[in-house]
This record gives C-alpha cells, sequence and structure tokens, in this order.
C-alpha cells in the first residue's frame, strides 16, 4: 500500500464480482482524496439516469491520505451517492473506528454498486472482501447489529451497520459506526438499505502503510498532538462537548426555536446546554480513534420517562433539534430521542426538522389528524415524538410514519397549501442546526453547497464565526456575522477549505488548530503529493466546482441555490431580531467571483478548464458546430 | 472632575464563565468592549462578543458606567 488513497475495491453485489480500481496517482493528487477523489470517481462512472435507489446506483466510501496515522481528527473518511432525500450529489463524513481499519485491513476505499439477491454483509480482512448473509441481522437496530458482528469478528472488528429506518429505505436513514458514529446526512443508509446491504466490517489487520516521508510524519504527529489537545477549543469540546456553548449562542441567534419561528430562548439554552449535560447525565467521554480530544459524550438519564442506560450522548446538532427546534427544553428526552435515531438508522437534523415543520402545522391546521391517522403532532410532546413517530418514521408504518419519513419538502408537498413556506432546507436538505439569520454567511454557505443546506461542507461556518484565521491565503477578515459583507468573498475561500477538508478527511473541530502549511505538510508526508498551499487549495477548489457539475448532470440550475423561505425571514426576537439577510446581494456576488453562469449555475467553460476540468467542460458546455 | 475608572456588571455563557471571576469590572474610562475582553484575559484563540440590553456591541463600542455586560463565546458546535 502507499500512504495516497490508491487501494480501491469495486464491489458488484449482484454478481458478487470484486475487483480492484485503478486510480492513477496523479487523479488522487489533483482530487485529494475522500469527498473530492469520490466525487471524480462519481463523475466518471455513474449512470446519472440511475435513481438514487436502483441497483446501479453508485456508494462510494472513501480514506483520505492521511488515514490510518495516529493524529487526532485523522479518522473520518467520506461516502458519496446519489441522495434519495435531494436527488443531487449526496456526501456525509463520519469519524469513528472504521477509517483506519479499513486501510488497515488493506482498503482505502470501496465502491458498492448492484443490488444483493438477499439481505448480506460485507466482510473486510487481510486484503480480502467477502460478501456475507445477513439474514439474521435484517431487521435488527443498530446497537444490537453492531455487537453481534463485534462478537462474531472479534475485538478488532467494527462495522458500519444500517438499521430498521436504512432497510426501509427512509431518504434521510444514516449509517453508524459503533452505534455512536454516524453518516448522518443525505441518506447513506437507505442507499446500503436498497443494496440490500445491512453492514460493513472491517477487521483492523497488520496491512502496512507505507508513507512517503514517515519519519517527517512522525515527528509532526509528535509535535501536533499536545498542541491539539491543550487548544483551548478542544478543551471546551472535551469537558462540555459540541453543545458546550449552546447557551453563548442562543444570545447570537445561531440556535433555532420552534421551527425556526424564533432564535432566543434563554431557558431552553440553560436546560440543553454542554454543561447541563455534563452536570445532569455525563458518566464519560467517547472518542474516534487516535483523538485525544475526546468531544464524544457518554450518559445515562437514571429515571423518569426518559431514562436510558449508559451509552451514546447526543451531539449539539442532535440537542437542538430534539430540543428547542421542537419546542421542549427536556434535555433527558433529546439524549432519548437521539438514542432511538441512532438505534433505528436515522439523521437527527432531518428526523427532528421534519418533526418541528410538522408540530407547525398541525398548530396552523395545515397538517391534520386526517394526515396523521388521529396522532396529534403537539409542540414539545417529546412523548409522542419519542414513542410514536421515531418508530413509525423508521418503519415508514402509519400515516404519520409515512408522511413525515419523506422529509420534510416533500411531507410539505405532499399536505399542500402553505406548509413549503416554513420548511427549513435547502435543495430538500433540512438545515442544521445554525441560524443564518445570526451568521449571514451560513444563508450563502447552505444555499450553494453542493448536498442542500449544510454548516460542514464549506468552512465558512468557522471563518464567519472567528474560529479559524488563515493569513496564507488572505483569509484575514474580522467578520460582521449579521451583514453580507466581505461574505461572498469568504464563501470562494470556504468552498475551497471545505473540500480540502472533507478530502483529506480532517475533523473539523480537533483540527481547528491547524495551519494550512501544517495540513500540506502533514499529506506530503504521508502521500507524498508534493502540494505547495496554493496547489492544494486549486485541488480543494476543484472538487467543488465538480461537485457543483455533477449537480447539473441531475438538472439543479442556478435557481436551486435557494434556501426555504422560512430561513430568511427576519428574526422576531432576540440580538437578530428585524435584521434582514441580503441573500440575493450575496449570492450574486458570488456568482460573479466564482465565473458561475447565472442559469444554469455551473461555472464558466474556461473556469472549469482552469480548474483542470477539461473534460468535465466539455460536458457542460459542448462546443456545438 | 471625571472618574478614572468605570464599573459594569459582567456575566458569560458557556466557556466564557471560566474568565469571569466575579460579576463586577472595574475598567478605565472610555474603555471599549474589546479592552473589556483584553482586560479579562480571555484568549485570542476563544472568539467572543460583548451583549448589551440583549443586543450584541461592536468591537469599539464604549462602555459606560452601571453597563451590564454579557459575554458569550463564538465557538459553535455540531
Amino acid at each position: 500500500m502507499t500512504g495516497s488513497a490508491g487501494t480501491i475495491a469495486a464491489i458488484n453485489l449482484t454478481s458478487g464480482k470484486v475487483e480492484i480500481l485503478e486510480i492513477p496517482v496523479e487523479t488522487r493528487r489533483s482530487f485529494i482524496g475522500g469527498s473530492g477523489l469520490a466525487a471524480k470517481i462519481f463523475w466518471d462512472r455513474a449512470d446519472f439516469t440511475a435513481d438514487p435507489l436502483s441497483p446501479e446506483a453508485l456508494f462510494i466510501l472513501l480514506n483520505g491520505p492521511l488515514a490510518g496515522i495516529r493524529l487526532s481528527g485523522a479518522s473520518r473518511m467520506s461516502a458519496t451517492a446519489r441522495s434519495p432525500l435531494t436527488g443531487c450529489l449526496a456526501e456525509s463524513s463520519c469519524g469513528g473506528f472504521f477509517p483506519p481499519a479499513l486501510r488497515l485491513a488493506g482498503f482505502d476505499g470501496l465502491l458498492v454498486t448492484g443490488k444483493a439477491e438477499k439481505p448480506c454483509c460485507l466482510l473486510i480482512e487481510n486484503n480480502t472482501i467477502s460478501i456475507r448473509d445477513a439474514g439474521g441481522l435484517w431487521g435488527r437496530g443498530i446497537v444490537e447489529c453492531t455487537a453481534a458482528l463485534k462478537e462474531s469478528h472479534g475485538k478488532k472488528s467494527t462495522s458500519l451497520v444500517i438499521g430498521p429506518a436504512g432497510e426501509s429505505m427512509v431518504p434521510f436513514a444514516c449509517v453508524l459506526n459503533e452505534a455512536h458514529h454516524a453518516f448522518g446526512r443525505c441518506g447513506m443508509g437507505a442507499v446500503m438499505g436498497s443494496k440490500n446491504l445491512k453492514a460493513i466490517t472491517a477487521v483492523q489487520g497488520k496491512a502496512g502503510i507505507d508513507h512517503a516521508d514517515p519519519v517527517k510524519l512522525k515527528s509532526m504527529i509528535k509535535e501536533l498532538t499536545p498542541r491539539i489537545k491543550e487548544y483551548l477549543i478542544s478543551q471546551v469540546l472535551h469537558d462540555f462537548g459540541t453543545a458546550g456553548n449552546l447557551e453563548g449562542h442562543m444570545y447570537s441567534g445561531d440556535v433555532p426555536v420552534r421551527n425556526w419561528t424564533s432564535n432566543f430562548d434563554e431557558e431552553m439554552g440553560n436546560a440543553l446546554t454542554g454543561s447541563t449535560m455534563s452536570d445532569r447525565f455525563l458518566t464519560g467521554t467517547g472518542t474516534c480513534a487516535y483523538c485525544a480530544v475526546a468531544c464524544k459524550r457518554i450518559v445515562r438519564v437514571e429515571e423518569g420517562p426518559f431514562a436510558i442506560d449508559e451509552g451514546p450522548g447526543p451531539e449539539y446538532e442532535t440537542v437542538v433539534a430534539f430540543g428547542s427546534l421542537m419546542g421542549s427544553a427536556d434535555l433527558a428526552a433529546a439524549c432519548k430521542a437521539g438514542r432511538v435515531c441512532n438505534d433505528l438508522g436515522m439523521d437527527t437534523i432531518s428526523a427532528g426538522s421534519t418533526i418541528a415543520w410538522a408540530m407547525e402545522a398541525y398548530e396552523r391546521g395545515d397538517l391534520t389528524d386526517d394526515h396523521t391517522g388521529g396522532v396529534a403532532v403537539r409542540w414539545g410532546d417529546m412523548d409522542t415524538v419519542i414513542h410514536t413517530l421515531l418508530p413509525a418514521m423508521a418503519q415508514r408504518r402509519g400515516l404519520a410514519g409515512g408522511l413525515l419519513s419523506m422529509g420534510s419538502a416533500v411531507a410539505a408537498r405532499a399536505i399542500g397549501g402553505n406548509a413549503a413556506s416554513y420548511t427549513a432546507q435547502s435543495k430538500g436538505l433540512e438545515a442544521p442546526m445554525h441560524d443564518p439569520r445570526g451568521g449571514h454567511g451560513h444563508a450563502l454557505a447552505y444555499a450553494v453547497s453542493p448536498r442542500g443546506a449544510c454548516h460542514v461542507q464549506t468552512a465558512m461556518h468557522f471563518m464567519e464565526t472567528g474560529a479559524c484565521n488563515y493569513p496564507e491565503i488572505g483569509f484575514e477578515f474580522d467578520l460582521e456575522a449579521l451583514t453580507g459583507e466581505k461574505k461572498p468573498e469568504t464563501m470562494v475561500l470556504a468552498a475551497a477549505i471545505g473540500c480540502v477538508e472533507n478530502s483529506a478527511c480532517l475533523c473539523q473541530f480537533a483540527d481547528r488548530s491547524l495551519t494550512l502549511p501544517e495540513i500540506v505538510a502533514l499529506i506530503n508526508a504521508a502521500a507524498g503529493y508534493g502540494y505547495t498551499v496554493e496547489s492544494l487549495m486549486e485541488a480543494g477548489m476543484r472538487g467543488f466546482l465538480l461537485k457543483r457539475c455533477i449537480n447539473h448532470r441531475y438538472g439543479l440550475l442556478a435557481s436551486d441555490d435557494i434556501l426555504s423561505p422560512r430561513l430568511l425571514e427576519p428574526a422576531r426576537d432576540g440580538d437578530t431580531a428585524g435584521i434582514e439577510v441580503l441573500f440575493d446581494e450575496m449570492k450574486e456576488r458570488f456568482y460573479g467571483l466564482m465565473q458561475f453562469d447565472p442559469g444554469k449555475g455551473v461555472p464558466a467553460r474556461s473556469r472549469l478548464e482552469a480548474a483542470g476540468l477539461v473534460e468535465e467542460a466539455e460536458r457542460i458546455w459542448p462546443r456545438t458546430l | 472632575m471625571a472618574a478614572d475608572t468605570i464599573s459594569v456588571r459582567v456575566s458569560g455563557k458557556g466557556p466564557v464563565r471560566k474568565y469571569i471571576a466575579g460579576d463586577e469590572a472595574v475598567v478605565p474610562f472610555g474603555s471599549t468592549a474589546s479592552m473589556l475582553v483584553l482586560s479579562l484575559k480571555i484568549p485570542r484563540e476563544l472568539p467572543v462578543i460583548c451583549m448589551k440590553e440583549g443586543r450584541r456591541m461592536q468591537p469599539g463600542s464604549v462602555l459606560h458606567d452601571g453597563d451590564s455586560i454579557t459575554i458569550i463565546a463564538m465557538m459553535a458546535g455540531g
């Protein structure tokens, strides 16, 4: 093996055939790895007429060039497919233990096509891949299935597993590793389910990793590890988790309340924040492989209607989606809801957002008992959410379950009327729990992100909040959150940096303290790509542009780079009340800077060619004679 | 004769709490929001904003005696 993402297996579940994909080193260098390289593989191999849940659909799992190194934040990987939720390019990132295990089992990536005749799982061990029967696992929750696979394949094994929601092809079904780390967004679990693929297990072996400069790499890891651990933000994440500053951000208008009708509720902020979780429920911390930060929560709720045994606790997104977004200040309920979603295999953002939308629709009378089969969907009724709605959604059971399992955008269209106006999404993907009215750059980022409303596909989220600085590329802006000023210029950089991070498969929290030159040096030491900061940024931008081209082949246009109306309504209370988000101006300026065609929403031919996307340019802008 | 110093009430949210020893800070007359943050020795790597009466302040906003200031971190999770 090499330090680069070189060994990718193509597995056809219909035929049972396994082949090794040959990816030229220059292609790997051009797209880094992870989400960028997966986009290139997708572009080259996808049948763009294929339904996301058809046997022809691609499902790509790909490591980055740093997989397997013992550095905090380097144990992530990317999943890529066509999303059954949005119909456009889907990508999702997951930490945990699978990325290094896959590499040490002999592979850097998997390209899965076809559909197994019966439920199956993949076993990856000692440089071989076998397709196993999974009949006994089908129908089981993720926790039970994960434990069964661990028992079968030993302590050095680790699995990616789907739950009942994936089996039912709920379009926002997720995939979990160790029942704690999620490929959460865009419906990767449904894609696996459509292929009758219940799980993928990698048994960590002794496959060597032949790094380009192992001495330099070892030296950098030794130097960076204590610095990452001692970095102030790392310490906050360790002590209080990703919800550690929820109460603070409630004041800045970042945290949505009651389906985005508000973004300020002090009581909810205090009740749901990370320090409250630590005081009331925390029993320990969890981590991804080799990470010194350990931001994951281990919780136990000892008593009450939402009691849960010790186990994985919720992230910020889950706490808000099943807390303030539903008008609930009950942190125990959010912990329980997160646990239930994990076992069923549903993305907590899309599931929570869809239910919160339904709560407003029910209050307005747009959603009635006729739609829900008599289930009342009321603000803050967490008992109904946890015990009735979530199980029904995962199994697409009953009227309420069937409707809400489609996601908010489709469900709103189904009930008609004005219901779509108060969804909170872009391209059909429900927005994460960061209100663009509390940081106007988020509005632009959500709209132009290839996968839909997303705060981690680009780096805008961290750049706008001042959590990072990149002097090497001219980003030393002191951004004012509540204006559109300098946001388009920032977005250009954020698009490239986000793609770099998701292609190198770096954790956006643990590696917040890394500089761009340090990321360059790490990748060069691992993979020998010879990047400079400039060429790495070019590779990131190349990936971003390619993803936009893929979406265009699915029919997306500039007019799809929008937010649902709710996300742009001036906020009603708190610090951001009454302030208008000048979205159209930001978008127009960004399009100009990126040389995006104002109709097609893709870069001009010359821009694509300058980025090295020559074949892609020809496809998007064919020369007609 | 004008006082050399002013007194402001200060509270912190989330990770800012640990940098605020009491509930009052005495700062030189004419101090700004950013000067208050500096005086509290909040590290640069933890970006913060100051809020007054529920509204965020510009870093250069001048403080007045008796102001009630809430300082929040701008690190957002998840």
